[in-house]
């Protein structure tokens, strides 16, 4: 499937096309079924836009009755599932169907069927409202570093992510003794972002979450070994509509478990998924994402590319130099930048082919040994300068 | 998504997992001895810094310098 995109590499018209190649060529009078599935990012709004710390949310969604489609329509269906059965208003259709349109029926909602021929590109507006009292997250920007050392065996991650609440904003002030009370009862729902929890891979050790000023208590880390572990984060304050809270959290892991050597040469392999971070029902939306993968000094990168999964979104490339601790060169760090992606995600890997050769791993303390031998030298030679008043009474001892 | 050739290469070396000279709960160990051994090493060619002593004090010191640092600094969470 391609994007059918203007000449500048972007679309600013209302619909996106995209070009579906079908793997059989479909003959004449035959048929074929194609599912599609994609997500639309900041496609609802709060309505009301303002609620009170208590109350229920509602949301509010625009479509289009019709399926958009490039070619005419002879029978179609649009089944809406919302997961609550509170749907105080929808855009009820005239004139598509004989009977009731849409049909409500618990949680689903139905547009149609129907059963008479609409045209390419027809379009007939509809809107819902429903019931949605969760926290609606978008990260603005995250960026997720991937820090590889032979010399520890260790491969780092860090993610700071930059997250917004675009539900309902407040009409009062924040109450904390209202909040303590809905707490109290913790099941009560509410529109805030109350905790994330962040599935890392077994054997992740050292996390840690801090913020912009310190460290953050409200964690809790349920390790695991065999089975996955839980990282569980409570932001330092229950983060409202409108609100924003930016953070970050980090980790380390084996390397062994992410990098392998190939059976000829000094060549690696580093597999790591694009995206990890917070696991949430209702998931989040990432404007910005950005993952920096950053190799051990030395190493020379021969190939990169991306498998597994179905949501490959398109990624723009940089290869920079990045500099930390005990660098003389700085390392390879390979960038890889994306604009709208979804949770979904997490399930495509990055794998990076590189080399390593035994010198460029000496490199680190070689360049220590030389400087401390300079030491050395230096001591010694001055030594040999005699700082003595008056006649040279002994031969210089060598 | 068809299987890619870097995908391959990586599920042929399963079994050649990366394996670290040393482990992780070995690093702070022996960072600390080369350092010990380096700071014992300088100490004795401060007492005598002569060219003889160059090689047999110095040239030591700054081998277990070198790695002792390394392995110190992994040891210590700084993963170089």
């Amino acid at each position: 499937m391609t994007a059918v995109t203007g000449a500048d590499g972007t679309t600013v018209e209302p619909s996106q096309y995209y070009i579906v190649t079908l793997p059989t060529p479909l003959a004449p009078k035959e048929q074929t079924t194609i599912s599609i599935s994609y997500y639309v990012l900041g496609a609802v709004t709060p309505v009301p836009a303002s609620i009170r710390q208590e109350e229920k949310q509602y949301l509010s969604y625009s479509f289009s009755a019709y399926f958009p489609s490039a070619y005419p329509t002879l029978k179609q269906k649009t089944n809406m599932k919302l997961g609550t059965a509170d749907i105080p208003s929808y855009t009820s259709t005239t004139g598509l169907r004989t009977s009731k349109d849409p049909e409500v029926q618990g949680t689903k909602l139905t547009y149609g069927q129907y059963d008479t021929r609409v045209e390419a590109g027809a379009s007939y507006s509809v809107t819902i409202r429903y019931e949605f009292t969760k926290p609606v997250l978008v990260a603005s920007l995250l960026e997720r570093d991937i820090e590889v050392s032979h010399w520890g065996g260790n491969l780092a991650a860090e993610e700071r992510y930059w997250l917004r609440n675009d539900g309902a904003t407040l009409i009062d002030h924040f109450d904390r003794v209202k909040w303590a009370m809905q707490n109290f009862a913790s099941s009560l729902p509410s529109s805030a972002l109350r905790e994330l929890k962040v599935p890392l891979r077994a054997g992740s050790v050292d996390p840690y979450f801090t913020d912009d000023i310190g460290n953050v208590s409200t964690s809790r880390y349920r390790p695991g070994l065999v089975r996955e572990a839980s990282l569980e984060l409570k932001p330092r304050y229950p983060v409202f509509g409108g609100w924003k809270y930016s953070f970050r959290i980090g980790w380390n892991n084996a390397l062994g478990s992410f990098a392998r050597k190939l059976k000829v040469g000094n060549s690696y392999v580093l597999s790591v998924p694009v995206l990890e971070g917070p696991r949430m029902q209702e998931g989040i939306q990432y404007e910005n994402m950005q993952l920096n993968i950053i190799l051990p000094e030395g190493s020379k990168i021969t190939k990169w590319e991306t498998a597994g999964g179905t949501n490959v979104p398109e990624l723009a490339v940089e290869q920079t130099v990045h500099k930390t601790f005990m660098d003389t060169l700085g390392r390879q760090k390979l960038t890889l930048r994306a604009r709208n992606v979804v949770d979904e995600l997490r399930d495509v890997n990055v794998l990076i082919s590189y080399e390593y050769s035994l010198l460029s791993a000496l490199r680190k303390p070689i360049s220590i040994i030389l400087g401390t031998m300079s030491v050395f030298v230096v001591a010694w030679s001055l030594s040999l300068v005699n700082t003595s008043i008056g006649k040279r009474t002994k031969k210089m001892i060598i | 998504m068809s299987a890619t050739p870097l995908l391959d290469i990586w599920e042929a070396s399963a079994s050649q997992p990366f394996q670290p000279s040393i482990g992780k709960s070995a690093q702070l160990t022996i960072g600390f001895t080369l350092l010990s051994i380096a700071l014992l090493l300088s100490g004795l060619f401060g007492l005598n810094n002569t060219l003889k002593n160059l090689p047999l004090y110095g040239l030591p010191a700054s081998l277990a310098f070198g790695f002792g640092a390394v392995y110190m600094i992994c040891g210590c969470g700084v993963y170089v």
